[in-house]
């Protein structure tokens, strides 16, 4: 075999054809460039690439070049030349393994090949429709910026990117998933989040050894602390102008492509009952609501068990009036406090399940049948308490106040633990629960800062702004 | 292994805490008061008025046919005795720590409470701030018999007996305070008393007034509305009050009372112990049956005043120390209080004290209003 033939272009694409198994959207184009129409071959795989692009960047350049000389005549020097001045995409570069260049073929990008060459030219031509950015649907302000992230990982960077506009904002970008080489980046400023922090972060990520990774849940798993915990440990949002927050915090945000749901480190529980919408309202008001939040976050822990406790073993703490119109709506109700408790909760449970799933278009019919159905008709037969009703419906209400999805659903299932020892031991059982839970969250921790942090271990300043939202003037005469 | 430890680690401290009383709610029933009677053979008949849980009128509970309420009695030589025979009769499981009231009848007050109060003492599953009465007749009768706005009696009473609104003529009481006050020599215990007001044979409307005064577990005779006042002053439990002065022959100014307080000083000169009251005061005038001239003549209204409230204040000590021989405003205390030894000293026979005692009375009331008329 001769070195002329050794980077012979039949070769070279009959073997990037192999390694994809001919796969029916690799593209091959075969051109002459230069005087001396040396033959050379352009590889892409369709609907990655943006043929506009490739026609304005890649194409015309080289084919616009029959009667110019070709910058040099060894051929991988020439490849070399023609990345660094004919080819105008943003990006191009000579790699010289075929692996390397697969890589990048397989992110959409398209490689030149040179008869005689040994490198392989990689030419930034990816183009695939992504999602408008549409307001989050997760968390919706009443006042704030409405923009949330997609599924790009380039869109969501560049939305936080145009947020803080400083040279100490970095962004390292790693790849995960042996098979889905999901790009992931780590965002943080530099000059504010602990470098040691930074670390952890990335090698954490490195750690991950997946097949796959879709969404950001797979990394948020595995880079948790405490994974066995129900608590989430990690935070997750939709919005950019929270990552902006985070970031400005001096935390460590982790963008996922493909997913819109960006994760920050370290995060506690107290990160998880503020929103940011929180810092966009006036002062009192923002305070006003974020204690409404721990109410309804307590409420939602507690409201059934304590229904369920206080009746089955203290109905004397119950006033006198009350006892008496729960005694005669509870009259010709065939099942125990527990049992009705619980029915309705696994109800509410179903009903919300079934309204994430269902189409939309069926969704007013499921909201009558659940609202009318079990609420009105369920009490009229006597079947279930109307107390009980109300207790699951505030209960329910209260869940929705917990701006985090994933701490909500912890709660929702440390509910059922919660009614189930308030049935066996009363509020003796609920204290009991609550100091179990008092004890997990203290053990915990997040990236090395405690759960329960401003509160727990506790410091003054950090739990006057959990408190309450320090208004922006009062932050200004401190900075002075 | 270490979670199966764990685990009987948190299994202990549930079950080892003794805290299991699982109540079945739905056989629930309210013993909304309870009545002793005396019976024969030195028992007792007790009374429990259940009611029947309603709805509220506003949630349309006002057109429910039952009966709001169903009285169940017993005799038994224990409460608890006649207790457990009145569950066999109501079936349902008695509840009794919203009890309101504790009706005892005055025949059984007088032949001395303290062994079958014993109940109190102990039971847990009881209501020690429900409030204690003394009826004047048969306490079954007085629960068959009462009609009230409220449908339940018991209510009505303890939402009056509650009240801070309404003028003190009576001495409130509940079981937590009343038990210890059986035998505390110091500070003997009263009751307001229940009464029909007039008895139109099926229902009665009954008052709540006057005041039952004990002498250790026993009943020994009633106090006034008037006095019942006095001794709430002076026990400081109320703070206002009323008051009708006779200015001449048939014509007499009434008074609104405020901001009364009266301090106890006993003073011991020479071995003799006496007692010291000072009580200060505001009074507005409420009416009058003669002109008056609050100018000119407002020096003499506070000084008829003070006069004749000096007078009723020592009728009143008078009655309960010498004709009763019972500490009911609590003097016997505050010597504890000042003078301990003394109070030791003294205690074995407080009641000769007591009816020996030379009571210093001084009272102080200025006429602050007269109202809207100047």
């Amino acid at each position: 075999m001769t070195k002329r033939h050794r980077y012979a272009l039949s070769e070279r694409r009959r073997e990037i054809e192999l390694r994809l198994g001919e796969s029916s959207d690799l593209i091959a184009r075969e051109c002459r460039i230069g005087q001396e129409a040396i033959p050379a071959l352009l590889m892409w795989i369709d609907n990655l690439v943006d043929k506009r692009t490739l026609q304005l960047t890649t194409l015309s350049p080289l084919l616009s070049m029959p009667n110019l000389p070709l910058p040099s005549n060894e051929p991988s020097e020439c490849l070399e030349e023609l990345c660094r001045s004919v080819i105008s995409a943003p990006e191009a570069t000579v790699v010289s393994t075929a692996d390397e260049a697969i890589a990048s073929l397989m992110c959409g990008w398209t490689l030149l090949f040179v008869d005689g060459a040994e490198g392989i030219a990689v030419i930034q031509t990816p183009g695939f429709d992504s999602r408008g950015i549409e307001e989050a649907p997760s968390s919706t302000v009443v006042r704030g910026p409405r923009d949330g992230f997609v599924e790009s990982l380039d869109v969501n960077v560049s939305l936080v990117r145009r947020r803080i506009r400083s040279e100490s904002v970095r962004v390292d970008k790693l790849v995960a998933g042996s098979v889905s080489h999901t790009h992931i980046a780590v965002m943080y400023i530099h000059d504010r989040a602990r470098p040691e922090m930074v670390e952890e972060v990335k090698s954490r990520i490195g750690k991950v050894k997946l097949d796959g990774v879709l969404e950001s849940q797979y990394i948020e798993e595995l880079i948790k602390d405490s994974p066995q915990s129900f608590f989430p440990t990690v935070y997750s949002t939709e919005r950019p102008d929270d990552v902006a927050g985070i970031l400005m915090e001096g935390r460590v945000a982790i963008l996922v492509d493909g997913s819109p749901f960006a994760l920050a480190l370290p995060c506690t529980l107290a990160h998880l009952l503020k929103t940011s919408e929180d810092l966009y309202l006036a002062y009192p008001v923002a305070t006003f609501i974020r204690w409404l939040r721990y109410v309804g976050f307590m409420m939602n822990l507690l409201l059934p068990s304590v229904y369920v406790g206080t009746l089955t073993f203290h109905p004397e703490m119950v006033p006198p009036q009350l006892l008496s119109s729960i005694l005669t709506a509870r009259e010709g109700v065939p099942f125990p406090v527990l049992l009705e408790t619980l029915l309705m909760e696994m109800t509410f449970e179903v009903l919300r399940e079934a309204s994430v799933r269902m189409p939309r278009s069926i969704g007013s019919a499921i909201s009558i049948v659940g609202a009318l159905v079990i609420g009105e008709s369920a009490v009229q037969a006597g079947i279930i308490s109307s107390p009980a009703i109300i207790v699951v419906a505030a209960t329910a209400i209260a869940s929705f106040t917990i701006p985090s999805i994933s701490l909500s659903g912890t709660v929702r299932i440390l509910r059922f633990g919660m009614v189930l020892l308030a049935s066996m031991f009363g509020l003796y059982g609920i204290m009991i629960g609550l100091f179990l839970l008092g004890i997990h969250l203290t053990s915990i921790k997040s990236l090395g800062m405690p759960y329960l942090a401003p509160f727990a271990p506790f410091r003054k300043k950090e739990f006057l702004g959990m408190v309450f939202r320090i208004p922006w003037f009062a932050l200004n005469k401190n900075r002075k | 292994m270490k979670a199966v430890k764990a685990g009987i680690c948190l299994l202990a401290v549930m079950l080892i805490s003794g805290c299991w009383g699982q109540i079945n709610f739905d056989q629930l029933t309210v013993v909304s008061a309870i009545g002793l009677d005396p019976a024969k053979n030195n028992m007792i008949r007790v009374t429990l008025q259940l009611s029947n849980p309603t709805l509220p009128v506003a949630a349309g509970g006002g057109s429910q046919q039952r009966r709001p309420f169903v009285n169940y009695d017993a005799v038994g030589v224990t409460i608890q005795e006649a207790v457990e025979r009145i569950q066999h009769q109501a079936k349902k499981s008695l509840f009794f720590p919203q009890t309101k009231v504790v009706l005892i009848s005055e025949q059984f007050a007088r032949r001395g409470l303290d062994d079958t109060l014993d109940y109190f003492w102990r039971e847990t599953n009881q209501n020690l701030n429900s409030w204690v009465l003394v009826s004047r007749m048969p306490a079954r009768h007085v629960l068959d018999k009462a009609m009230e706005l409220e449908p339940v009696p018991a209510d009505e009473w303890r939402k009056y007996l509650e009240g801070d609104w309404k003028r003190p003529l009576q001495i409130d009481v509940q079981m937590y305070q009343f038990l210890p006050r059986l035998n505390q020599t110091g500070y003997q215990a009263v009751s307001p008393g229940i009464g029909p007001f007039n008895k139109s044979g099926k229902s009665d409307i009954m008052e709540i007034g006057d005041t039952a005064v004990f002498k250790n577990d026993r009943m020994i005779g009633w106090l006034s509305g008037e006095e019942s006042q006095i001794v709430n002053w002076l026990t400081g439990a109320s703070r206002h009050g009323s008051f009708h002065t006779d200015l001449a022959k048939e014509e007499s100014v009434s008074f609104n009372l405020n901001s009364v307080r009266a301090k106890l000083t006993p003073v011991l000169s020479g071995g003799r112990l006496s007692m010291q009251v000072r009580v200060k005061g505001e009074a507005e005038v409420l009416t009058a049956t003669v002109p008056l001239h609050f100018g000119s003549e407002h020096a003499m209204l506070r000084d008829v005043l003070n006069r004749q409230l000096t007078t009723a204040i020592e009728k009143t000590i008078d009655k309960v120390f010498r004709q009763f021989g019972s500490d009911v405003i609590g003097f016997g205390e505050t010597l504890h209080r000042r003078m301990p030894a003394e109070w030791k000293k003294r205690k074995p026979d407080w009641d000769e004290e007591l009816r020996g005692l030379n009571a210093d009375i001084s009272v102080s009331f200025e006429v602050k209003r007269s109202g809207l008329l100047h």
